[in-house]
């Protein structure tokens, strides 16, 4: 029995070689076998992809998803074979055939509904959830007080095997994309990973390229193996390994000992990665994420708007991005970073370019500012340079007595930001999990879920503009472009710097990719020849 | 004896409650909220928080909790992170890496601190033992983050000796630096411990007597001032060793260890209230326990230490 | 009737210690090079500014960006830092606080102890274990959750702030010290004929018990100013130390660090001077301590 096995297993293997044409290193005799060692330093609590906060590079690599965004922001279909509405409310999803779950069973409609309906059901408290919020019956799944009545969303509705309708609360043109990779909450899960959800989040059974092979234990590498019945583009790689580290930074030393492959570039290292490693181990993308200072709008010394404009003249972003970020970030020219599509850069104007005369005549024609100016952001996450920076320029350039302090980490920060404590302007950020100005101007500047009074007060013709723009379906993100007006006059709070990604590699990796979301796929990496 | 043994053991579980009631009460007090942090910056939902809340007990009075945790606790059952990971398995990955990394430092400055303590005591007012002298408060007086990163840096780096980063090259290899950094800190005191004892005995009368009588140096070393001098030392370096355990939050942090230290630092930061007591609680059970078998051990030792 | 008794007794002991102790510091080469060195980083300490000013930059808060992490230059004589501040100015003006917080903590640390530990060891029984299982608490307790906890639930994290928590933590062992010497003395023929003479419980404590328990602690006290600087280091490089604008070779230390390959002198000024600091005030102590137990003198 053991060995007609193992034979079965030998046969499909060849047979998948065969197939895909593949004669790469998995037939061993070219030396080196194609595998990678990446440095992950967040803790990886669960990998269920509907929970799953901070392990986006391996859960991209397990699962496919519906579409895909790639780094010119170009959608594309994975798993879906459409993605079509009429009216931008209804929406119809349509699988392809032929894709299975690395436990072998088919991907079907059912799967889908049944993962998504999981995922938004409030008693399993799901981290991800709020991706699915868009969905018709979401609220129903998460009342504000007690139990919900039904276990199901009643937007879902399976039509066949392959296809299953979404019905949305509300239009939203921008659906597909939200599909796309980042929106992890989207993927599906086969019918074994409801039987057990805590055993699932060790070993995900996912739809993608990848199939987890040595599952999560606290403080061990999680390693993936190529899927060989993947219906999907084949993947350059063949083995994967996620090592653990404590923090970036020693993830990145260990990455200059040579003893992995791919890893983030710690905040701190990137004044000096040009000197540790080669021009062409160094890789920055794009991110769609963006830095605020944000300013309390419960304060009413912050009333003015002079107030908040002279405290943006007043840093120097170029001077910041030279010293602390190796010039790997860009200066922000708008609420929302370039790489969005039809992104209005520069609508910031001249409030965003240094300028300190200016800004000191600005915040004296604004009556001056009274007391000490205390900037709050989260400690132990490396952002004392930055905000030790900007507290320099304040005092320096405006007079005022501005100091940077960090709180013990993100709860107490979190608290004191969500209560209206602070008593300064304070760190805020938005990584957005797919390209659109929608994702990043709804959490940030309306009453949305996202990032609770990070945008200043809430400016109605805002919200508003962004309904238009749902609405009015445009692809080019002109209809978007149009609320960040409201925002340029008003000013609510100072934009910083658009982030870029960054990794560094060994000499093994001849060429890393980036999708739309900054991180890079892992699946892709091209492999030195050697 | 047995009744000094029992009353220890007593005011032990004592201090143990009090401690662990004291912690418990300090992380569940401490400002921020742990659930509205669990997303970053990316917060969760409203209602999944509320969930977690309930799940979690967060909504009951401070006591009940309390009595809800000593429950588990009496059942073996650690609780659970927000995260939804299990405490006890946490610590039953971390202690063994923790515990080995103690040992090796604590071996470290056994071996290191004698054979100072021995050779500035012998040759007392030498340039040796003003060099060991100097040496050992040099290496303290450094704050261990300094040490920890220069020694990453030229040991690790430029002469590439030694493993920088995690425990995966396993005992001794990838031990052996940080273990060094945490052994330096203990060196000055106990090496000067050793010396001062090593002079007391050297002048004793019946060390004078043995040298009288024509014994050579070494034997009177080895046989006999070595046995002497050992027992103050003992007892220090045996008080030393629960304080280890803690002490090695610092160099976990510098080396990517993953042991407790940095468990419990990270837990502190995220205020996993139920890690934090968990870990703080192993930790002082650990000192106490050492702390009352020292005190037990050298009553044991040296019959001058009466306890009734 | 009583007093001329003890104060001739009193008198003649204290003197002989006192001519003993001087006499073996005055020769000690170990004694003056530290008192010549901590009376330097006194000064340091008491006019940071035109010190710094003589170098070149006055003010440690007058920063420039765009010359972050230079390596020194006249005018920088110790370079500038990642925010572009100058670097000898920095260390300078940290010799306040690190001084400051190593004698405060000493000092509140002493305080405490004595109190504590003289109570323990005169009064003996119940209050001996109460205090003796009191301290086994607080050294249990791990530092950096108690540190954190009341750093944190504080407004501002002062330089006396931390020298409080930093105390607190620091003196069950002082405590132990003391009441074990209280216990020695105690046992004294001295101290037994005050008793016989009739003086109160308390007074005997003030005049008797208490100066000759002290010696041996004020010796260990220097050694502890160096290891709290030291400490202070620490607890910032963590994050619940001090914080900018406080300005402390702590900080200055735990900013450098993830420099330090690319701008060494940022680590290593401040490490320069808190090394020498340190290592002067335990050789002090060293000194003194080696003079007040005479069968340690060379």
């Amino acid at each position: 029995m053991r060995g007609l096995l193992k034979g079965a297993g030998a046969a499909s293997v060849a047979f998948a070689l065969v197939l895909t044409g593949c004669s790469t290193a998995a037939d061993g005799g070219e030396g080196a076998p194609a595998e990678l060692v990446i440095g992950s330093s967040d803790p990886v609590p669960n990998l269920v992809p509907g929970r799953q906060s901070n392990a986006f590079g391996l859960v991209m690599s397990v699962f496919s998803p519906l579409t895909f965004l790639d780094a010119e922001g170009e959608l594309s279909y994975v798993a879906a074979e459409s993605v079509e509405s009429d009216d931008q409310i209804t929406w119809t999803i349509t699988l392809r055939d032929g894709w299975t779950f690395h436990d072998g069973t088919p991907v079907t409609a059912q799967d889908y509904v049944d993962s998504w309906n999981t995922v938004a059901y409030a008693p399993n408290a799901f981290e991800n959830s709020g991706q699915l919020a868009v969905i018709a019956g979401y609220s129903d799944l998460n009342p504000a007080e007690g139990e919900p009545a039904t276990d199901e969303l009643s937007g879902l509705a399976v039509v066949d095997d392959l296809t299953f309708s979404v019905t949305l609360n509300q239009a939203d043109s921008q659906f597909p994309v939200e599909l796309s990779q980042a929106q992890t909450a989207f993927y599906p899960m086969p019918p074994s990973a409801f039987d057990d959800l805590d055993a699932y989040g060790k070993q995900p059974i996912g739809n993608g390229p990848f199939a987890v092979t040595t599952g999560w234990t606290e403080g061990e590498p999680i390693v993936a193996e190529r899927y060989q019945d993947y219906a999907g583009d084949e993947p350059t790689v063949n083995k994967i390994t996620w090592v653990p580290y404590s923090d970036r930074l020693t993830a990145y030393t260990d990455a200059l000992a040579g003893n992995v492959d791919i890893v983030r570039l710690p905040a701190n290292r990137m004044k000096q990665v040009a000197d540790d490693f080669a021009d062409d181990h160094i890789y920055s993308f794009s991110g769609p994420a963006i830095s605020y200072l944000s300013i309390p709008y419960w304060d009413a010394r912050f009333d003015d708007v002079r107030v908040r404009q002279a405290i943006s003249m007043a840093i120097d972003r170029d001077a910041i991005n030279e010293a602390l970020f190796g010039n790997l970030n860009s200066p922000a020219t708008a609420w929302t970073p370039s790489i969005m599509p039809g992104n209005p850069d520069g609508i910031c104007g001249k409030y965003c370019e240094y300028d300190p005369q200016a800004a000191a005549a600005l915040l004296a024609e604004a009556g001056g500012f009274e007391g000490q100016l205390t900037i709050h952001f989260p400690g132990g996450a490396g952002h004392d340079d930055l905000f030790n920076a900007v507290a320099n320029y304040l005092r320096q350039n405006l007079g005022v007595d501005a100091i940077a302090r960090p709180s013990v980490g993100w709860a107490e920060f979190s608290e004191d930001r969500n209560n209206e404590v602070l008593d300064g302007p304070f760190f805020a950020r938005w990584g957005a999990l797919y390209p659109s100005q929608q994702s990043t101007l709804r959490a940030v500047f309306t009453s949305a879920p996202g990032c609770t009074n990070c945008g200043g007060a809430i400016i109605p013709e805002v919200e508003q503009a962004l309904n238009d723009a749902d609405a009015s379906g445009s692809e080019d993100g002109e209809a978007y472009a149009e609320a960040q007006r409201y925002i340029a006059d008003q000013f609510p709070i100072v934009p910083l710097f658009e982030e870029s990604y960054n990794f560094v590699t060994s000499d093994k990796v001849a060429e890393l990719t980036a999708s739309a979301a900054g991180e890079p796929l892992f699946t892709d990496v091209i492999l030195a020849e050697d | 004896m047995a009744r000094y043994i029992s009353r220890r053991l007593l005011e032990l579980v004592i201090v143990f409650f009090g401690v662990t009631f004291v912690i418990y009460c300090a992380v569940f007090l401490l400002p921020g909220d742990p659930i509205a942090a669990l997303g970053g910056d990316r917060p969760l939902p409203e209602s999944v928080q509320q969930q977690l809340r309930l799940r979690y007990g967060l909504d009951l009075p401070i006591w009940q909790q309390y009595l809800d945790y000593l429950g588990g606790l009496a059942r073996g059952d650690f609780g659970t992170t927000f995260a939804g990971q299990s405490v006890g398995e946490q610590m039953a990955s971390r202690w063994p890496t923790t515990i080995k990394l103690a040992l090796t430092a604590w071996t470290l400055t056994v071996l290191i601190s004698i054979a100072l303590g021995l050779a500035a005591g012998l040759r007392r007012g030498s340039a040796l033992d003003r060099g060991v002298l100097l040496g050992t408060i040099v290496a303290e007086s450094v704050p261990i983050f300094v040490m920890g990163v220069m020694a990453q840096y030229l040991i690790g780096i430029t002469l590439g000796w030694a493993p920088i980063a995690g425990v995966s090259d396993g005992w001794p290899r990838a031990y052996l630096l940080p273990a060094l950094i945490i052994a330096l800190y203990g060196l000055a005191g106990v090496s000067r411990l050793m010396r001062g004892s090593v002079i007391d005995t050297m002048r004793s009368d019946f060390v004078r007597t043995l040298r009288a009588k024509g014994m050579s140096q070494g034997n009177v070393v080895g046989l006999h001032v070595m046995r002497n001098a050992a027992a103050p030392v003992v007892n220090v370096l045996a008080i030393q060793l629960g304080s280890l355990l803690g002490g090695t939050v610092v160099v976990e942090a510098i080396f990517n260890i993953n042991g407790v230290g940095q468990l419990l630092y990270k837990a502190i930061q995220d205020q996993e209230g139920t890690l934090v007591v968990g870990v703080a609680t192993t930790l002082v059970f650990i000192f106490l326990v050492t702390n009352v078998l020292v005190d037990i051990l050298s009553s044991v030792l040296d019959p001058r230490i009466r306890h009734d | 009737m009583t007093e001329p008794a003890t104060v001739a007794l009193d008198g003649a002991l204290d003197r002989a210690t006192t001519r003993g102790l001087w006499a073996t510091l005055r020769n000690r080469v170990q004694f003056w090079v530290s008192v010549v060195l901590l009376a330097l980083l006194a000064i340091i300490a008491a006019v940071p500014g035109p010190l710094a000013g003589i170098f070149g930059e006055g003010d440690p808060r007058a920063c420039d960006l765009p010359a972050s992490n230079r390596p020194p230059v006249s005018g920088h004589l110790f370079g500038t830092d990642v925010q572009g501040c100058d670097v000898l100015a920095n260390v300078l003006f940290g010799t306040r606080t690190s001084l400051f917080i190593g004698l405060a903590t000493t000092a509140i640390c002493l305080v405490v102890a004595v109190a504590l530990g003289t109570l323990a060891g005169y009064a003996g029984g119940w209050v001996d274990a109460l205090i003796a299982r009191t301290a086994d608490v607080v050294l249990g307790f791990p530092f950096l959750l108690g540190a954190i906890i009341v750093l944190n639930t504080a407004p501002n994290r002062s330089p006396l702030l931390l020298a409080a928590v930093l105390a607190f933590f620091s003196w069950p062992t002082f405590a132990r010290l003391i009441r074990s010497s209280v216990k020695e003395v105690r046992e004294r023929e001295f101290v037994q004929a005050s008793h016989v003479l009739g003086l109160s419980q308390p007074r005997v404590v003030l005049t008797h018990v208490l100066p000759n328990s002290l010696a041996p602690t004020l010796a260990i006290a220097a050694t502890m100013v160096g290891g709290v600087i030291g400490a202070e280091a620490t607890l910032t490089f963590l994050g619940v130390g001090l914080v900018p604008p406080s300005i402390s070779w702590g900080v200055q230390l735990s900013t450098a660090q993830s420099y330090f390959q690319s701008a060494p002198h940022t680590v290593v000024f401040p490490s320069i001077f808190l090394t020498v600091t340190v290592i002067s005030l335990i050789m002090l102590g060293d000194a003194l301590r080696d003079a007040l137990d005479p069968r340690g003198r060379t």
